[in-house]
């Protein structure tokens, strides 16, 4: 059975003027401990299925899955890791990561020792009573990977949580993530515009056409694991980027005429 | 173009209303406006008949009434050259002048009106003892400030240890005390009737009982009137000619009393005409004749050097203790002979 | 040139040399007869009656001001206490806010000084009189801010509070409360003024203490000298609240003066 299954979603944003028809009949289905990337030009409505995955929102029409149930509300089973932290900045590093085990009941002594483990994990140990304010953004979106794993959710969402970094420590978070995943086996549904992203992350990438979002094509990416940087020179990643890149650009200038 | 337009009526604007200036200038050269100034008390009813009658009119006056509830805020407004002409309680005329504000005159004592004003306790309080550690409303700075003081002492009470004492507005005097906020309230008519009015109170003293009456025949705080200084240096003349109009507005309310309390009852005092009448007939005008006779050392003057000692001295509310002979002028009183 | 931001201590040499300069132009105008005493007093005779006033056999002022004070801070933590979770309540939920805002929008304009008549005649001339006053001058005030403070919380905040399973009790404890909270102080620092004038108002009326009873009883005397010292003890009394009120803000909000710092 599929942990996510999102069922012939769609999704319009009504307001008083217009209509906006965000996701048009999205179907997809992510196996656990599977790593899932959704790419496509910004606009397309990618978030918008992530939110409705996380339960922020709800489907127009069609239904989300998970473990076979329909989501309807906010659902502490999907964790999410915002592009712009949203760590809470009154809280310390510590604070923060205890944040999720403390509102589920989790007693005092079993969060601290779960807040300790996950700050060591990404070797944030000496920053553990700093303030978000204090750090860099990518310590920052340390933190927030830490806050929503301590919650142990059956999948990560990350909604373009590199996206706000430079290059450098983007590299450097990609690789963190990497080893997260290949440690725990933690299941991801990944956003990002950034192809070398998806390439480097995902075992499938969905490609995402422009507003109304549908999906376009799902490769199956079967480079190696661990994987470096390096495999970025490999000729099989270069075609398979190729492929996704004119689909994309497609896209891109599909919507810039609309 | 356009700039020279614009200019051009600015120019024009400034220069009609220039001359609507000096226009409304010259209309109003021979008629001068005064403000008086005072609150709902009986002492002012010869400025309003004399605004009602016309009287200041025919002198070439033309007089505005604003009402000012309490008499330093009266003097104020005289010291701030706004107004022109009041009748003050004489604490507040004499507490400015241990203050040391020269920019006023005291030119008369119209009135003597004994029993105006007095001690009224509420339901269930019968004699001074009574009232001890008790609150005491009434408006700071004025006569029943010194009628209270005095009573209180006069009865064995200190005032300042065995009550307390509470500020309270002229007109807030009658609603506190008939709300049962206070044990005991003091103020002068109209809202001393008011006082007397509310269900069970009492009369525990009346101005009469003080000292200051038993001494002088004068109430604690009798009424004194006051000028501008300004204004009357800069025109002695005019000043004098008020005065004139003024004095004949009194006398003729002193002859027509009835005519008078018509006149106003309703109009510039807010309490019933029987009342009025009653009241009236217990008030002595003191006419221009009679200023010469109160405005002395066997009169006022002499009743003025005893409340400023107990000012002074026993409540120590003044700074000093003012020779208030510098204030007096009594050179522009239209006397006969 | 670029202004630049001055020490502590270049700010206060500055800061007194200006108040020295004002303080001796005051003097020398009134000792050259440019103003009548009697208008206003050199700043040499307010201190010497200050001096009196706090150290003489009737020592009023340091009692007035303390009266004062405890009628401010009562009145004020009162509305504190009424305003702030029903502000809180109005910032999130629109329902409430829509309900109650034709409300709010009629008291808050209204001067405290206005519900002189109505507190007297509901509550006479005690303590709960001058406390309703203040109250009422606050009140509003601090619904407003609460309200606008809930509501300029980070929405992405709620959310990844909502998203760690957070219950709606949750999010307003954890997130919208201190979330608020740096906005919501320096609102109740505008309010805790707006207090000193409301006690200022109430003890015109009914009072037979506290520094506005002071001030307006030297009024009906005459006494300029004691006028101003009234007023100069409250600018001094809401300076030292300020301050203290500073202290309190660096206490509860620890990460904003780090952040800061950096």
């Amino acid at each position: 059975m599929a942990l996510i299954q999102l069922d012939n979603v769609s999704k319009v944003f009504s307001s008083r003027k217009v209509d906006v028809e965000a996701v048009r009949g999205f179907s997809l289905s992510i196996r656990k401990g599977e790593v899932v990337t959704l790419v496509g030009a910004s606009g397309c409505g990618k978030t918008t299925v992530l939110n409705m995955v996380a339960g922020f929102i709800a489907p127009t029409s069609g239904k989300v899955f998970l473990e076979g149930e329909p989501v309807s509300r906010v659902e502490p089973r999907c964790g999410m890791i915002f592009q712009s932290y949203a760590l809470f900045p009154w809280l310390t590093v510590r604070e923060n990561v205890e944040f999720g085990p403390k509102v589920n009941g989790i007693s005092r002594k079993t969060r601290k020792d779960l807040a300790r483990n996950y700050i060591e994990m990404v070797g944030l140990t000496g920053f553990a009573d700093s303030y978000p304010g204090e750090l860099s953004g990518g310590m920052r979106q340390r933190v927030a990977l830490c806050r929503a794993l301590a919650n142990k959710p059956d999948i990560l969402l990350c909604d373009e949580p590199f996206a706000a970094l430079d290059a450098m420590t983007r590299q450097v978070m990609q690789q963190e993530l990497l080893n997260i995943v290949s440690r725990s086996g933690q299941t991801v549904f990944f956003i990002t515009h950034s192809i070398d992203e998806a390439l480097i992350l995902s075992d499938r990438v969905v490609v995402m056409s422009a507003r109304p979002g549908q999906v376009k094509a799902v490769y199956d990416i079967d480079l190696s694991r661990p994987r470096k940087i390096d495999v970025q020179l490999t000729d099989e990643y270069l075609k398979i980027k190729r492929k996704i890149w004119d689909l994309v650009e497609e896209e891109v200038k599909a919507s810039m005429n609309m | 173009m356009k700039y020279i337009l614009i200019v051009f009526v600015v120019v024009l604007t400034i220069g009609i209303a220039g001359c609507k200036d000096e226009l409304s200038k010259h209309e109003t050269a021979s008629v001068h406006e005064v403000t008086a100034v005072g609150s709902q008390w009986y002492g002012h009813i010869p400025v309003w008949c004399g605004m009602e009658k016309k009287i200041f009119e025919k002198h070439g006056f033309h007089v505005k009434w604003h009402f000012i509830g309490k008499s330093m805020d009266r003097l104020n407004a005289i010291s701030s050259g706004e107004a022109q002409f009041a009748s003050i309680g004489e604490i507040a005329m004499l507490s400015a002048m241990a203050q040391g504000n020269k920019r006023f005159y005291w030119v008369g004592n119209q009135d003597i009106a004994p029993g105006f004003e007095g001690l009224v306790a509420a339901k269930g309080i019968a004699s001074f003892e009574q009232l001890k550690g008790k609150k005491i409303g009434f408006p700071f700075g004025s006569s029943v400030d010194l009628t209270c003081r005095m009573l209180l002492k006069q009865n064995g009470l200190d005032p300042l240890k065995d009550v307390q004492l509470v500020n309270l507005e002229v007109g807030d005097v009658p609603a506190v005390f008939k709300a049962g906020n206070i044990a005991a309230a003091l103020i002068w008519e109209p809202g001393f009737s008011q006082l007397k009015a509310v269900d069970g109170a009492t009369v525990l003293g009346l101005d009469t009982d003080t000292d200051v009456y038993k001494k002088f025949g004068t109430m604690t705080g009798p009424d004194v009137l006051i000028i501008g200084k300004a204004w009357t240096d800069s025109d002695p003349e005019r000043a004098a000619n008020f005065m004139r109009a003024y004095f004949e507005s009194l006398r003729w309310v002193k002859e027509n009393t009835d005519d008078a309390v018509k006149m106003v009852a309703g109009n510039y005092i807010l309490q019933d005409i029987e009342l009025i009448q009653e009241n009236m007939a217990k008030f002595i005008w003191h006419d221009i004749d009679a200023q010469k006779r109160v405005m002395s050392d066997t009169g006022i003057f002499g009743q003025a050097d005893y409340v400023v000692r107990i000012l002074h001295e026993d409540m120590g509310v003044i700074p000093k203790k003012p020779d208030f002979m510098q204030w007096v002028n009594m050179e522009i009183l239209p006397f006969e002979n | 040139m670029e202004d630049t931001d001055l020490t502590f201590w270049r700010a206060a040499v500055y800061g007194s040399l200006g108040l020295i300069c004002f303080l001796g132009l005051w003097e020398i105008s009134i000792r050259l007869h440019l103003v009548d005493p009697f208008f206003l007093p050199p700043p040499s005779q307010i201190i010497t009656r200050a001096i009196r006033m706090t150290t003489g056999t009737d020592a009023v002022l340091l009692s007035d001001i303390r009266i004062s004070a405890s009628r401010v801070l009562t009145g004020f933590f009162l509305s504190v206490l009424a305003g702030v979770p029903f502000g809180l309540v109005m910032g999130v939920s629109s329902v409430v806010r829509a309900t109650l805002n034709p409300i709010i929008s009629i008291i808050r304009p209204l001067p405290a000084l206005s519900w002189i008549p109505l507190s007297m005649l509901w509550l006479g001339i005690d303590e709960q009189q001058k406390y309703a006053i203040v109250f009422m001058g606050c009140f509003a005030s601090i619904l407003v801010y609460t309200t606008d403070a809930t509501m300029r919380v980070d929405p992405v905040l709620r959310r990844a509070a909502r998203n760690l399973g957070a219950s709606d009790f949750q999010v307003l404890r954890y997130v919208i409360l201190p979330g608020a909270l740096p906005d919501l102080l320096s609102g109740l620092k505008v309010v805790l003024a707006i207090a000193w004038t409301c006690v200022i108002s109430a003890e015109m009326v009914g009072a037979n203490s506290g520094l506005g009873f002071r001030i307006w009883t030297a009024k009906e005397w005459s006494d300029t000298g004691q006028v101003l010292v009234g007023m100069i003890s409250i600018s001094v009394t809401v300076l030292i609240l300020d301050i203290a009120f500073r202290g309190l803000e660096r206490l509860l909000l620890p990460w904003q003066r780090k952040v800061s710092g950096t």
